[in-house]
């Protein structure tokens, strides 16, 4: 674990946390793709309010557009994978130039299907890239300790963005089981809060009812795994 | 032999994948940008290979040997066979560095010496590189992927492989180390080198590092990892400038450098690859003196010419250069990468008198050069095939032995009739393969 700096620790969980975001995201969005196809408005905007994104985009062509391929827009799914990739190339010597390409790769193929009728077909490169990243890491990252933080901010995103995105209980619940699993596995790390952890373990033993503790759920996810340095250097 | 591998677009297409760029600063924002990649490569044939390789250690051998002697005794100078003027008020001699001897005497462990071939076939030596020579990665990297688009080029087991660049460096880098682990300093992401800071650190097994990474006490110099914990280092192959390698020691406003790593150094705790104050040797002025250099210290001839080239600074060449000027290539001593580099045949006649004036009160400031008419490539351009100027660029590693990596990096000009080659402007690169003896 000495290879591991400051610096790089915060890049490889927050690594892990975009790549998830924009396959979790993606995701999501292809569903209210789907149900555009007949709806209006109205669906794009019950979507924002589900993320939390604020509605700065006016109509449903102008947020197809613009929550998914603008740059500039801090929230759109390509804005996620930037920092991904921004983190990405600073990790080149850890997670290696062939994870490095795929996230590139992802990045090349998202850029190209900008304009695009037919979305949900076109991205599907992208996410058969994003599955070949993680493939990659597993298979030439050297470094386990490098790779276990990774994992941890994948599992941490999934199970915020599952809250967050507003699946239904039974689902976002597994993601939550998964998270306090996977962590405890590593509690013996620095960086994982015990406390935090403790919370979410009797959360899921002692409530049947979690979407009415969402918010306390989603400030514990957050508080988990202490990196200690703000995201925003990274990127 | 000349036989292009598979079509530049496939390979410029998995560069970008692989995310082989460079940076420039342009109007005051970085951009990145692809390296064109040309797929016929230039040739260099295993006798003129020997001879070229002979020449550059020779060279390396006879600068290295110049460092050592004026951070220490300044023979050479007592000897009269460089002024001092050329030495001591060079931007790149470096007080600090006086009486500090490297781990093993070595100062330039990564040399770039820039070639150019004249079209009677002789190679002539453009410039040295002591400092933070770059671009060894890009030909490593775009081998890898010729031999994955076109194998069939390769069969014939006639092409030196060059894909052992990072193991010769990480030798390099073993050879010279005090004791601890080896890390390649970046300043940052936003530098124009960086993916080859990343490159060489994933293929040599280094650590890469920035300077909040790294700390000394009590004159060793230590990694501190993300526990609090510290990692002694053994060998920093920094790739930022002299200047803002220690605050403490040089420039005191530097923010990528690290505070005390001179000590460390000085205390023969670490070993800096290239060594600190390398620029006095590689300076476009003492460039004229490396012929000396090699007569004076190994007592042989020069295998590898110079360009020719005049001093203002003596009033008899002086006479030539202003005689001669329209026929001649100024450049301005402190100036690189392409910059500061003028033809006098492109100029008008007031722009000939001005530089005639400028010459004549600022003589240690230029040199001037024939132009030498070196050879073309032929380069691929939309299709058709077009010639033009390329130079090479030959790394040289230092370690336990001299050795002089079989590749180089071929850069040609995308412009016809250009001279300048730099990929800052607008320049691209060719894959370089050095042919096996028969």
């Amino acid at each position: 674990m000495g290879a591991i700096t400051g610096i790089n620790i915060n890049n490889l969980f927050w690594l892990g946390r975009y790549v998830e975001r924009v396959f979790t995201t993606l995701n999501s969005f292809f569903k209210y793709a789907d149900r555009f196809i007949e709806g209006g408005d109205e669906a794009y905007e019950k979507y924002l309010a589900d993320i939390n994104v604020p509605d700065i985009y006016g109509s449903a062509d102008v947020f197809f557009k613009k929550y998914v391929f603008d740059l500039s827009d801090p929230n759109s799914i390509i804005s996620n994978l930037d920092r991904a990739l921004g983190n990405g190339i600073v990790l080149r010597e850890t997670i290696k130039t062939p994870s490095l390409s795929y996230l590139q790769m992802a990045m090349d193929r998202f850029k190209a299907c900008e304009g695009t009728d037919k979305i949900r077909f076109d991205m599907l490169p992208v996410r058969d890239a994003i599955y070949a990243f993680w493939g990659s890491i597993d298979s030439n990252m050297t470094d386990g300790d490098a790779l276990r933080i990774i994992h941890l901010g994948k599992a941490v995103e999934r199970a915020d963005m599952y809250i967050r995105l507003g699946y239904p209980e039974e689902e976002f619940s597994v993601q939550l089981e998964n998270l306090v699993k996977h962590v405890s596995r590593y509690s013996d790390m620095p960086i994982v809060n015990n406390d935090t952890l403790a919370a979410l373990r009797s959360a899921l033993q002692e409530h049947s009812c979690l979407g009415q503790f969402k918010a306390q759920i989603i400030d514990n996810i957050e508080n988990l795994i202490e990196v200690n340095i703000l995201e925003t250097v990274t990127v | 032999m000349n036989t292009p591998v598979a079509d530049a677009r496939a390979i410029n297409e998995l560069l970008a994948r692989y995310g082989v760029k460079f940076g420039i600063y342009k109007n005051g924002s970085f951009k990145e940008q692809l390296f064109p990649f040309d797929a016929i490569p230039r040739v260099i044939t295993a006798e003129d290979f020997a001879d070229m390789e002979k020449g550059l250690v020779q060279r390396v051998d006879a600068l290295n040997m110049f460092l050592a002697d004026i951070y220490s005794e300044g023979k050479i100078i007592k000897d009269g066979i460089i002024p001092e003027d050329f030495v001591y008020i060079s931007k790149g001699y470096l007080a600090p560095c006086a009486g500090v001897m490297p781990p093993k005497g070595i100062y330039s462990h990564i040399s770039g010496i820039d070639l150019v071939q004249a079209k009677d076939g002789e190679w002539y030596i453009l410039e040295d590189n002591l400092r933070i020579p770059s671009g060894a990665s890009y030909p490593l990297i775009a081998r890898e992927l010729c031999r994955m688009t076109s194998p069939s080029v390769f069969e014939s087991g006639k092409i030196a492989d060059n894909r052992n660049y990072a193991s010769l460096l990480r030798s390099t880098m073993d050879n010279v180390n005090c004791g601890g682990i080896n890390v390649i300093l970046t300043p940052g992401r936003y530098n124009a080198a960086y993916f080859e800071h990343s490159y060489l650190a994933e293929k040599t097994g280094a650590v890469l590092v920035q300077n909040t990474d790294l700390f000394v006490e009590d004159n060793i110099l230590y990694m501190k990892d993300y526990l609090g914990g510290k990692t002694k280092v053994g060998a920093v192959y920094r790739r930022i400038s002299d200047e803002y390698l220690d605050p403490l020691t040089f420039l005191p406003e530097s923010l990528i450098g690290v505070p005390h790593i001179m000590d460390a150094y000085r205390a023969g705790n670490v070993a800096i690859l290239n060594a600190p104050g390398n620029g006095v040797a590689d300076d476009k002025g003492i460039y004229y003196f490396v012929p000396k250099m090699i007569k004076y210290y190994l007592d042989e001839e020069p295998i590898l010419k110079n360009a020719p080239t005049y001093l203002p600074f003596y009033e008899e060449d002086r006479k030539y250069v202003l005689d001669n000027l329209e026929k001649l290539v100024i450049k301005d001593v402190s100036e690189a990468g392409g910059y500061g580099v003028v033809f006098g045949r492109d100029m008008t006649k007031e722009q000939l008198s001005d530089w005639r004036t400028l010459i004549t009160e600022q003589s240690r400031r230029f040199i001037a050069q024939e132009v030498i008419d070196f050879i073309d490539l032929e380069v691929m351009e939309n299709g058709q095939s077009v010639m033009r100027k390329a130079d090479l660029r030959a790394f040289v590693l230092s370690g336990e032995k001299t050795r002089v990596w079989p590749s180089g990096l071929t850069r040609f000009s995308r412009i016809a009739d250009s001279f300048v080659v730099n990929s800052s402007q607008g320049g691209g690169f060719k894959d370089t393969w050095v042919l096996l003896p028969e």
